[in-house]
């Protein structure tokens, strides 16, 4: 199934010349497990590429590989051309930055980001003032003599990342840089992590299980599953054109339904026929999908215009702040989830409302069944 | 005032925990008044008596013992001679077993249980006996001297016993299993991901134990070190055997005095000085305690 997706397809090494890191054919395996299998990822420059996919999916393996803290099984891994997979992680000139921040906790603030610029025997005056540079750019100037563990969650996440850009490396990768902090800030984060990003133009791999951290940071995401590279595209094509349905389901939430291919275009689900337009070669047992947030509900009687239709009660309705799920339940008996918006302009269904559904044909997505 | 007025209406037989501190701590102040404090007590009242002929001793009030110690160069170059091999002693331990520890501590989950089990092992075995095993592997015909002799490499059995050499092996090995688990339990703050942060910050193998790795481990090399240098000092048997009265260590003339030459008072003021070094190793100790903190 993966093999037979034409974007997984997408020939390796074909950006190579463009290319400032390229994973070509990268492998790793534990024993008998195959952690990361034929991975071929080409990330341009000052490109922010997430590595998005659930735990055990091989994307902080991958990061590991990069930075040289875990070697390959096998495959290569290049920095602009050249092979660096055999270089020991001190010689590799990437900055990382750890999920548990993993900040020197006998160091002062200064002194951890300081430690970079040492290893690499910047003198004295100039490290001095590269620190400062640096931990003014994450606006933590005033905290510089404080010890890790005197701040907040933020703020180590914040001197982490200096850290990690005081030595202007190559590459920055980010292992979940977020996960340990609370909602409010994570938003912050985002928005202060992509702003430095792009302001410094450097090449970014991003490790996150957080699809919205992956769609609303990042210039394009790969999304893994069980090792292999699922699909890689910017985040309107991983979310509008899922390639598998493994991505369809891992990025954003979707309904799924099993039904028949009539002809290339129309759907049976259960006696009802549906239209779509995303059908790729696909017949006979499918699965079809579509995006809870895309399907409308109105009152009954309401003229079609040539979307899909299909007739239901309300089963449960979820008030969530900024929008509604409901729960709705098709005659016979298979269930939809649907998303609205709050607000003012929408109409609020509650429980046992009969309502009309209606999507868009370009919206209904068709997988294979045997998926 | 305030807080005294706060307190909601209890019954009197009712404690609160600040009340309760003393009485939960008396056990242990007991078993220590009458196991540590009034022995010490007793010493210090012995040492400073005078000793007469014959092992006799004549109760009084007299510093002499303590002047004839402090004045005699033979007990100065004693203390010394101590201090200064018990020095040697925990440096090399902490060395050897420096590694052992943060083996152990990387090991996987299943195999550490069974190497600390290793490491404990051969305190299952009584030191007297460790130390003959000492005997039997480093005596004139011993395990190394008879394939020294073999080889031919030496015409004449090597001197690795009763001498200073062999009491320190002797301890030293006595001792490791002490200083290791300090070690480990102090590898706690120990975080892998600190070392891959230092390594991928371009600090090579060395640099990553120099500047993050023993930095983060020091409270255990300092409990470590403070434990067996105390142990070392205090040691009697293994430097006994294995110093064959040529080796004068403190423990070792605290033995002599009150056994063989019943000189009660002067091995006493021995005990005592024994003890202010213990103060001043704890002392050294906390202080580098609170710098790393």
């Amino acid at each position: 199934m993966l093999a037979t997706s034409p974007v997984a397809t997408q020939a390796p090494g074909a950006e190579e010349g463009d290319a400032h890191l390229l994973l070509d054919h990268l492998q790793k395996s534990f024993g008998d497990f195959q952690a990361v299998e034929d991975l071929n990822v080409s990330v341009r420059r000052g490109e922010l590429i997430a590595l998005l996919g659930p735990s055990g999916c091989g994307k902080t393996t991958t990061l590991r590989m990069i930075a040289g803290l875990s070697s390959a099984t096998s495959g290569r891994i290049l920095v602009d051309g050249r092979e660096i997979q055999s270089l020991p992680a001190h010689d590799r000139d990437m900055g990382l930055v750890f999920q548990s921040y993993a900040l020197f906790p006998h160091m002062s603030v200064e002194r951890n980001v300081a430690f970079g610029l040492e290893m690499r025997g910047i003198a004295r005056d100039q490290l001095k003032a590269r620190v400062a540079k640096a931990l003014e750019l994450v606006q933590l100037g005033h905290l510089a003599q404080r010890r890790p563990r005197e701040l907040s969650g933020g703020q180590q996440q914040r001197v982490a990342l200096a850290r990690a850009l005081v030595i202007e490396p190559s590459i920055l990768l980010l292992d979940e840089p977020l996960s340990n902090l609370d909602a409010k800030l994570r938003d912050q984060m985002r928005v202060e992590i992509r702003d430095i990003q792009q302001r410094l133009g450097i090449t970014s791999v991003f490790v996150t299980h957080d699809q919205v951290e992956a769609l609303s940071m990042c210039d394009r995401i790969a999304v893994m599953d069980k090792g292999r590279l699922a699909q890689i595209g910017t985040p309107q094509d991983i979310y509008e054109r899922p390639a598998t349905p493994f991505v369809a389901e891992f990025v954003g939430r979707i309904n799924k339904l099993p039904g028949q291919m009539r002809d290339n275009s129309t759907i049976t689900v259960a006696e009802r026929t549906f239209k779509t337009t995303r059908n790729v070669g696909e017949s006979g047992d499918v699965t079809m999908m579509i995006r809870p947030h895309r399907i409308e509900m109105v009152k009954r009687g309401t003229p079609s215009d040539g979307r899909n239709v299909a007739h239901g009660t309300i089963a449960r309705a979820t008030y969530v702040g900024d929008i509604l799920e409901y729960s709705v339940e098709l005659t016979d008996g298979v269930t939809l989830a649907v998303e609205t918006a709050t607000g003012g302009h929408s109409r609020t269904f509650s429980h046992g409302d009969e309502v009309e559904l209606r999507w868009s044909p370009d919206d209904t997505i068709v997988f294979g069944a045997q998926a | 005032m305030n807080a005294a007025q706060a307190e909601p209406a209890r019954s009197p037989f009712r404690l609160n925990g600040r009340q309760l501190v003393p009485i939960l701590i008396l056990p242990i102040l007991l078993v220590n008044a009458i196991s540590f404090l009034w022995p010490t007590f007793s010493l210090l009242r012995m040492s400073l008596n005078e000793p007469v002929a014959g092992g006799a001793i004549r109760e009084t009030l007299t510093l002499q013992t303590y002047i004839d110690v402090m004045t005699d160069g033979f007990y100065l170059e004693l203390v010394w001679n101590s201090i200064y091999l018990c020095s040697i002693i925990t440096i090399v331990t902490l060395i050897l077993s420096y590694p052992i520890a943060l083996f152990i501590h990387r090991a996987d989950p299943k195999w550490r249980s069974i190497l600390t089990l290793m490491v404990i092992s051969p305190l299952l075995v009584s030191a007297v006996v460790r130390t003959y095993g000492w005997v039997i592997i480093l005596g004139d015909q011993g395990l190394i001297n008879a394939f020294l002799m073999s080889t031919g490499l030496v015409e004449r059995p090597a001197r690795l016993i009763f001498n200073n050499f062999g009491v320190v092996v002797g301890l030293i090995e006595i001792l490791m299993p002490y200083m290791i688990l300090s070690l480990m339990a102090g590898f706690g703050r120990l975080d892998p991901r600190l070392e891959e942060a230092a390594q991928s910050l371009g600090a090579k193998r060395f640099t990553t134990l120099r500047r993050v790795t023993i930095p983060l481990t020091a409270p255990g090399i300092a409990l470590g070190c403070l434990l067996v240098f105390v142990l070392s000092i205090s040691s009697f048997v293994t430097p006994k055997l294995l110093g064959g009265g040529r080796v004068f260590l403190l423990a070792t003339e605290i033995y002599d005095q009150s056994i063989v030459l019943l000189n009660w008072p002067l091995a006493a003021s021995l005990s005592m000085l024994v003890l202010v070094i213990f103060g001043a190793a704890l002392v050294v100790y906390s202080r580098i305690v609170k710098a790393l903190d």
